[in-house]
């Protein structure tokens, strides 16, 4: 029993050392009897392949971002069209294939258009019922003062919930509890600073300025 | 003791089992499938080029899966189809916007003065009035020239309005500030009055020099008499000191006392009258150092005047419709026309553009779209991806049915027509939408557009293309070779199929290239044998002659020889240059015969299973990959009736999809 249980420990260890899957593994043990399992599906190795075994990540193109901003948030970047061979767009005629660098003038170009996107849907979501909103959907107006729009007074519950389906909708991407704890620290001094200035639409434009400009965002 | 035993060797068997199914469904040692929510971002980003709606998150994450029903449905949606479309507009590189040329001297502008006459007023001025970007009198009607007169003194007493065949005569003359300083004279009405008074720059206007004061135009389109002299701070007509006097007494020309070589001997005073070029009847051109006006006749809108008006005023030589020269019977239907001062723009205008050029700017993007329509369709119907590069099938949206039904704009778009006049759909010019449409039998799918043949201007270039993006192969010499020293003989063989350095590849571009052999080169047209027979004997003989021009007709056969070959080519259409009997057939079955030969040899299917690899994965596949897929998805691909959707479905099923690197 011993033995069986060493080879097994072994098998275990070997497989994630040398990096292999099992199906590698044919003729070095004694295996157990897993006949009833179902199929499982050959690898390639990923030290014979440069290190791949699936999906390159990569950068959104200039078409999926325009796309993304407009599904995400209900709104366009104004500059989007202009700045377009700017952030990699190739015409197919001088430039034959789209750029997919997430180099600093993308990130840059991209920050302003976050800015100006989300403060702009901050702005109109001020304006609207609880379930039209698109960047406080779970907050309600009672959790936010008498003109619903403190949001220095919403429950910590309140605002886990509202990251948690942003997250969602910017990155497909629910935020671990880990991850939430730390970005409801962040916005309640945000929320803070933006009712001081009286400006609160820049609340929940921080935020969805941060997840614009998340790798999340911006890579798939 | 042996119950501990007993549920060690459970747990043994449960670590092995988990490990091996982790191994297998999780991780590899770093390389994690992603979980549910961001697969579903990454194929509706790769599938439809959106993530999800915050619904369509909701609704997935309820079924807890993403199912082969749910990525059919996907790809019914129109998002597909545009994905799909943006996914071979970079394949095909579909945009000509850089390789048509056109500088705009076909097009037809008017300005605020006067009549407000749509005419040239680009390059195309020049060898009609004069000067480029010069106007005909927009204040005189062509056919009552005599009812005005800008300058009494420059004009005969009657004035011929049009010549024997009809051809526009000019109305009015100015002299060419390019040549002339002119400058105007201070307080006179005409040049009558202006003699003896001072110009702006104080030159006194002689009255020996009255054939050289000018009625020219102000901004605000008052005549003002101006002094005219040859300019002498321009080193051309600086030296032109002489006078030349008539009987009066009176300067009629100016000339070099001692020209050389190059430089202008003389410039004779302003007329109507226009030069004859080398006596033959019918080849006018304008006076040098002067701008010869015609004036302005009511005519039928231009094609692109879509405003209702039964009749716009037009410069009189742009208004006429003749074919050929009524003189030199010398044909209207190609770039000479802009110079020839007989032709015209033909019927509505059809030989020029609107001056705006927004209807050049719709042609190359109708031009650039019909491939993609082409491709949707085959998508769109379930039919065999290969269809895309053999049907004889298109589609034509106005712009594209006017401009062939038409033969619109046809010296700078060189296009043939994909099929007879009859056959193809009348759509109207400002009308939405496209037509499908039958092409003539030589079509072969996208590769005989406008779009693959402008795009790819050469017979190389386009098999270049070809094999790139259908067959994944380029052309490059093998590794650790060198080329041939330049003094090594070999360098001199005309053939590149043969030549040393260059057989690597052009063995295999040059055959291959003789399917495009009947297409032209820089343009779009299809050179029916019918009309470019394999020898034309007059080009033959033009050649054996020395006339390698042979009037313009023979462009597209050999008319010089640098070779045996050439020689032996001579009055052959060029694309036969160096062909052997065996690829004879190339040209003669066109890219629909190449697209046979690929598709025997399995290259064009693990190129498309290859390529559309590259589009989902982000990369291309590795060496043990194409081990582990490439068989299979071939197969199935083939298996599928090479059903792009399928294609798609089955990549997008691979565990590689599932993960990430």
């Amino acid at each position: 029993m011993k033995r069986i249980f060493l080879l097994s420990v072994m098998t275990f260890l070997a497989a994630c050392s040398s990096k292999k899957t099992v199906a590698d593994q044919t003729g070095t043990l004694e295996p157990v009897d897993m006949s009833a399992h179902p199929p499982m599906v050959r690898l390639p190795d990923p030290e014979n392949n440069a290190g791949h075994v699936g999906r390159a990540p990569r950068r959104l193109t200039v078409a999926q971002l325009k796309q993304s901003i407009a599904v995400t948030t209900g709104s366009q970047w104004s500059q989007i069209d202009n700045l377009a061979a700017s952030l990699g767009q190739a015409d197919f005629a001088l430039t034959v294939s789209d750029s997919n660098e997430a180099n600093l003038v993308f990130a840059k170009f991209l920050e302003d258009g976050a800015r100006e996107v989300c403060l702009k849907v901050a702005v109109a979501d001020l304006g609207r019922a609880q379930s039209a909103r698109v960047l406080w959907p779970d907050i309600a107006n009672t959790e936010a003062g008498t003109k619903g729009n403190d949001f220095t007074l919403v429950p910590d519950a309140s605002i886990k919930k509202n990251l948690s389906t942003l997250s969602l909708r910017f990155w497909g991407q629910p935020m671990s509890d880990g991850e939430l704890t730390a970005w409801t620290t962040t916005f309640k001094p945000i929320a803070a600073r933006a009712k001081v200035a009286n400006k609160p639409e820049q609340a929940w434009g921080a935020m969805c300025i941060a997840m614009m400009t998340d790798p999340r965002f911006i890579t798939y | 003791m042996p119950e501990l035993r007993r549920n060690l060797s459970w747990l043994t068997a449960l670590i092995v089992l988990v490990s091996a199914t982790t191994l297998a469904d999780e991780q590899v040692c770093g390389q994690a499938s992603v979980n549910l929510e961001r697969r579903l971002r990454q194929v509706y980003l790769d599938v439809i080029g959106r993530p999800p709606t915050l619904e369509e998150y909701r609704f997935i994450q309820g079924k807890g899966a993403i199912l082969p029903e749910d990525l059919r449905e996907l790809m019914g949606r129109e998002e597909f189809y545009s994905k799909i479309k943006g996914y071979h507009r970079a394949l095909l590189r579909a945009n000509i916007s850089t390789s048509i040329y056109s500088e705009g001297e076909t097009r037809l502008v008017t300005t605020g003065a006067g009549l407000q006459p749509l005419g040239f007023r680009g390059l195309s001025s020049s060898p009609l009035r004069g000067q480029i970007g010069a106007g005909c009198d927009a204040f005189v009607m062509q056919d009552d020239c005599n009812t005005s007169r800008q300058d009494p003194l420059l004009e005969p007493t009657t004035k011929t309005c049009r010549d024997s065949a009809g051809v526009p005569m000019p109305v009015s003359v100015d002299y060419n500030s390019n040549n002339y300083d002119c400058q105007l004279v201070t307080g006179a009405t005409d040049c009558t009055d202006a003699i003896g008074k001072p110009d702006a720059t104080g030159r006194v206007l002689a009255a020996k020099h009255q054939f050289y004061c000018d009625m020219r135009r102000l901004a605000d389109n008052t005549l003002k008499p101006h002094y005219c002299l040859p300019d002498a701070a321009k080193p051309q007509t600086a030296a032109l000191t002489t006078e030349e006097l008539d009987a009066n007494g009176k300067v009629i020309a100016f000339s070099n006392p001692a020209p050389v070589n190059g430089s202008l001997p003389r410039l004779a005073r302003c007329t109507l009258s226009l030069n004859v070029d080398n006596g033959i009847k019918g080849r006018y051109s304008v006076q040098q150092g002067c701008i010869q006006r015609e004036g302005v006749v009511l005519t039928a809108p231009p094609y692109f005047d879509v405003s209702g008006v039964a009749t716009v005023p037009m410069c009189a030589i742009e208004a006429q419709v003749r074919d050929v020269n009524p003189f030199t019977m010398e044909s209207c239907e190609s770039t000479r026309f802009r110079g020839d001062r007989s032709c015209g723009c033909g019927v509505n205008s059809r030989r020029c553009d609107q001056g705006s050029g927004v209807l050049f700017s719709q042609r190359i993007a109708a031009v650039n779209e019909e491939p993609l329509r082409l491709i949707d369709s085959v998508i769109r119907r379930d039919e065999d991806y290969f269809t895309i590069l053999t049907t004889r099938r298109s589609f034509i949206n106005g712009v594209l049915s006017q401009m062939y039904r038409e033969n619109q704009n046809n010296t700078v778009w060189l296009v043939t027509p994909p099929t007879s006049r009859d056959a193809t759909p009348n759509v109207p010019l400002t009308a939405p939408g496209w037509a499908e449409y039958t092409r003539d039998a030589q079509a072969s799918g996208v590769l005989t557009t406008p779009a693959w043949l402008y795009r790819f201007p050469t017979q190389r270039s386009r098999v270049n293309q070809f094999y790139g993006a259908f067959l994944c192969k380029h052309f490059s010499p093998p590794s650790g070779v060198d080329a041939p020293p330049p003094e090594d003989s070999c360098n001199r063989e005309n053939n590149l199929a043969k030549r040393c350095g260059c057989s690597y590849c052009h063995a295999t571009i040059e055959p291959t290239g003789a399917h495009w052999g009947r297409y032209g080169e820089r343009n779009a047209q299809y050179l029916d044998p019918a009309k470019f027979p394999k020898i034309d004997t007059r080009c033959r003989d033009c050649a054996l002659s020395g006339d390698t021009t042979c009037n313009n007709e023979c462009g597209n056969y050999v008319m010089q020889a640098y070779d045996g070959d050439g020689a032996n080519s001579l009055g052959e259409l060029r694309t036969y240059l160096y062909r052997t009997a065996d690829e004879e057939p190339n040209i003669v079955g066109g890219p629909k015969l190449l697209v046979q030969k690929m598709m025997q040899t399995g290259d064009l299917e693990r190129c498309a299973v290859g390529n559309i690899w590259n589009e989902l994965l982000g990369r291309p596949m590795t060496a043990d990959e194409q081990t582990l897929y490439l068989k299979s998805l071939t197969e199935s691909f083939t298996a599928k009736n090479h059903n792009l959707k399928e294609l798609i479905l089955d990549i997008l099923s691979t565990e590689a999809y599932r993960r990430i690197d």
